[in-house]
């Protein structure tokens, strides 16, 4: 065996015309400073790789190999093959369709408002104006707040009989009804959920939005100027693909992160009112967690990671070909 | 000479026996035993003192026995036990929320404290508090202390609407509520309510809608744990409920700490909630300590000319069956329950009521206020909540669901009862 920039390769002449017990040729490998530091950098490697396959692999392995059986707290320590009863169950009823949808709704309500929003305020921060270091700082703050306490704040200012924002609304003549439902209301509850965490979430997408624009090569802007060409020309023909692989990078990230919320929706409304903010997550909670059946908290889990690992691979693909 | 032989002889097994005694104690010294207590107490500002407070008489009373505490955020405890549990590490004893118990003693879990307890002690438990975890002929858990649900009911709230009694029934006390939440709003220009319903989507608010089923002759299961979900007294409940959100006597959406809220702004008529409440109103009323005039406390009052009918939310002790010192477990048990615990307990500033009748001996007892008086009186009459199931919980969660269809969404309460019973009977494999 060779190594060669950094590769290994099988030295065919290295083969003996002797062959093996096994009649099969030996390797002779040729040791090399370059082997030595590879092994050496795996060496390195392991333990985190160790770590990784206790805590990310097994438990994912575990969770896939349960999804497939009776898992209840009366068979802990024996989960028993089940045929598939857990993916019946959650594709029988119609509940399922329904969550997926709540949580399509509740992705794409937030990740949508996220990019209008952070495109705008990125946009602005990336200009000249006045007090920008203190608006970088002050949008800033909401990322920092833990979720959970996110998840109170918003709960108490849309608390329609003593909220924060039921007061302005209606001292500004905004609604009618000063005890006005948002949480409470199937129409208007996932709208709160979807804006407490786009308040949380947006301030990332600034900072990556940002960034983006801050490395646009200043040389285009300057061409695309002498040509003539308007803001909105420049914007979209220049300013865009310059950062097309920072928005792309962004929004299958906040996408993932949306997917993956949990801690807002529930302390928000619990999946209510009428399971209208039921989305996976909260799904597969209740099933193991409420109904006590892990095996089919389990089953949504897996079905979920697919969802998930079919849109990180799409993305992938689709970001390699445009950095090409 | 025979005499100092006599002498000599008695002297000497006098002293091997007395040595020998002495050994054999300090042996029981030499090895102590250490058991492992789980709870949540410990992790809470107000609780932690009174929790280390009762270790220490306990390991006073008991000096060979160490306890070592370990602490649970209340969230996490039901599955912290489960985990070590599975693992097969759980701790000698617990605190645990009677609705945990049954998904414990699913998995085998639990030593049954009918089997390490003495007759006597487990006769002293207040028969309405062990129902809920007695599960196959075993009781799996033991109250420690119990928290039955009465009626707050704003006095001041009642005199504008032009009542000087409170409510003798239930019927009467939803009229009363109609024409509380007929004044409107306060001064403030704040919306008053009539009463309160927990309308969240957790199982919190399922079971106190029990209170609302039993009033009008509704009932969960039978005596035999079958589900009997959809009846006409749950109907009625719901019926009812379902009036009362559409007229705007209850605001709708709320979970229980909102309806707290309200009513320790001086915004609601009638509020269910436990004893500890009266503290915490203090806390958060803007009045401070002055709101415990403006408001009194009552049984629930029964509907239909029968008695009223409320249920406790308690904290109950278990012990697991993994425990090398079982015998151990029982004296903290025992100890935790009993008069001397609940007295240790209850000095260091927590108001809590006893699981156990010989308990109330405690001093802190006998000096109770009007109001703390009146939960005490409820504790032989406090139904245990029918826990005994692991599929309670989810069962809770579709009351809860059927609340929200019948008073968001205004649906049939008949239908949706026949539904959710129909669910329910899924849950527990009942169909």
């Amino acid at each position: 065996m060779f190594v060669e920039a950094g590769r290994i390769r099988w030295n065919s002449t290295g083969a003996s015309k002797k062959g093996g017990s096994m009649g099969q040729p030996f390797k002779r490998v040729k040791w090399t400073t370059r082997t030595g530091d590879l092994l050496f950098s795996y060496a390195l490697m392991a333990p985190a790789l160790i770590v990784l396959a206790l805590v990310v692999f097994y438990p994912m392995i575990k969770g896939i190999f349960v999804s497939f059986c009776d898992y209840t707290f009366k068979c802990l320590n024996n989960p028993q093959w089940n045929s598939f009863g857990n993916y019946k169950k959650i594709f029988e009823s119609n509940a399922f369709l329904h969550y997926l949808g709540n949580t399509v709704l509740y992705v794409g309500g937030t990740v949508t408002s996220q990019f209008i929003l952070a495109m705008v305020l990125a946009l602005l921060l990336n200009t000249d104006i006045k007090g920008r270091r203190m608006f970088r700082s002050l949008f800033l703050m909401s990322w920092t707040i833990p979720t959970i306490v996110v998840s109170i704040l918003w709960s108490w200012l849309l608390q329609p009989q003593y909220g924060l924002f039921n007061y302005v609304l209606h001292s500004l003549n905004l609604i009618k009804d000063p005890n006005m439902q948002w949480l409470s209301n199937p129409d208007f509850a996932m709208g709160g959920v979807i804006l407490a965490m786009v308040w949380k979430q947006a301030p990332y997408m600034i900072i990556m939005i940002l960034a983006g624009l801050q490395a646009v090569n200043t040389d285009l802007l300057d061409a695309a100027a002498i040509d003539g060409a308007s803001y909105l020309r420049t914007f979209i023909h220049v300013v865009l693909p310059s950062i097309a692989v920072v928005l792309g990078t962004t929004v299958i990230i906040s996408v993932l992160d949306a997917f993956q919320q949990f801690t807002i929706i529930f302390n928000m409304t619990a999946g209510g009112p009428l399971k209208k903010t039921t989305t996976l997550s909260i799904a597969a909670y209740k099933e193991a967690f409420t109904h006590y059946d892990l095996g089919a908290g389990s089953a949504i889990g897996v079905i979920w990671m697919i969802i998930l690992s079919t849109i990180t691979i799409i993305f992938n693909v689709k970001s390699k070909r445009l950095e090409e | 000479m025979k005499r100092v032989v006599w002498l000599f002889v008695v002297i000497v097994v006098s002293s091997s026996l007395l040595f020998s005694a002495a050994q054999s104690e300090g042996a029981k010294k030499e090895k102590p035993v250490t058991i492992e207590f789980a709870n949540w107490l410990i992790s809470e500002d107000n609780t932690r003192p009174a929790m280390q407070a009762m270790i220490d008489a306990f390991e006073a009373k008991y000096p060979w026995i160490s306890v070592e505490i370990t602490g649970y955020a209340y969230n996490s405890v039901q599955d912290q036990l489960l985990i070590r549990s599975a693992g097969g590490t759980p701790p000698d004893v617990a605190q645990i929320a009677p609705l945990w118990v049954a998904s414990l003693a699913d998995m085998g879990a639990l030593k049954p404290v009918n089997e390490i307890l003495s007759p006597a002690v487990m006769e002293d438990f207040f028969e309405s508090s062990t129902g809920g975890t007695y599960i196959d002929g075993k009781q799996m858990s033991a109250p420690w202390t119990i928290n039955p649900v009465l009626v707050f009911y704003n006095k001041e709230l009642l005199k504008k609407a032009g009542f000087n009694t409170a409510p003798k029934t239930w019927e009467e006390m939803h009229m009363m509520a109609e024409k509380i939440a007929a004044l409107g709003t306060d001064e403030g220009g704040n919306r008053i309510y009539g009463r309160s319903v927990a309308s969240k989507l957790l199982p919190g608010a399922g079971y106190f809608f029990f209170v609302d089923m039993w009033q009008n002759g509704g009932e969960f299961t039978d005596a035999n744990g079958r589900v009997v979900f959809n009846q006409p007294g749950t109907v009625k409940a719901f019926s009812e409920a379902q009036r009362l959100f559409r007229s705007g006597v209850i605001a709708p959406g709320l979970e229980i700490k909102d309806n707290r809220n309200l009513f320790a702004l001086g915004r609601m008529g009638f509020h269910l909630d436990i004893s500890s409440m009266i503290k915490t109103f203090s806390i958060m009323s803007p009045k401070g300590e002055a709101f415990k005039d403006d408001y009194d406390v009552m049984m629930v009052p029964g509907g239909a000319g029968a008695p009223g009918v409320t249920f406790s939310t308690d904290h109950h002790l278990v012990a697991f069956k993994d425990s090398k010192h079982p015998n151990e477990a029982a004296l903290l048990i025992d100890f935790l329950t009993g008069a001397e615990g609940m007295d240790v307990y209850t000095s260091n500033g927590v108001d809590v009521l006893p699981g156990r009748a010989s308990a109330l001996e405690a001093p802190y007892y006998k000096k109770l206020d009007s109001m703390n008086s009146k939960f005490a009186d409820a504790l032989p009459m406090a139904r245990a909540l029918p826990v005994q199931s692991a599929a309670f919980n989810a069962a809770c969660e579709e009351v809860a669901y059927a609340i929200q269809r019948v008073c968001i969404n205004w649906e049939d309460p008949a239908k949706v009862v026949a539904e959710i019973d129909a669910t329910i009977k899924g849950l527990y494999n009942q169909k």
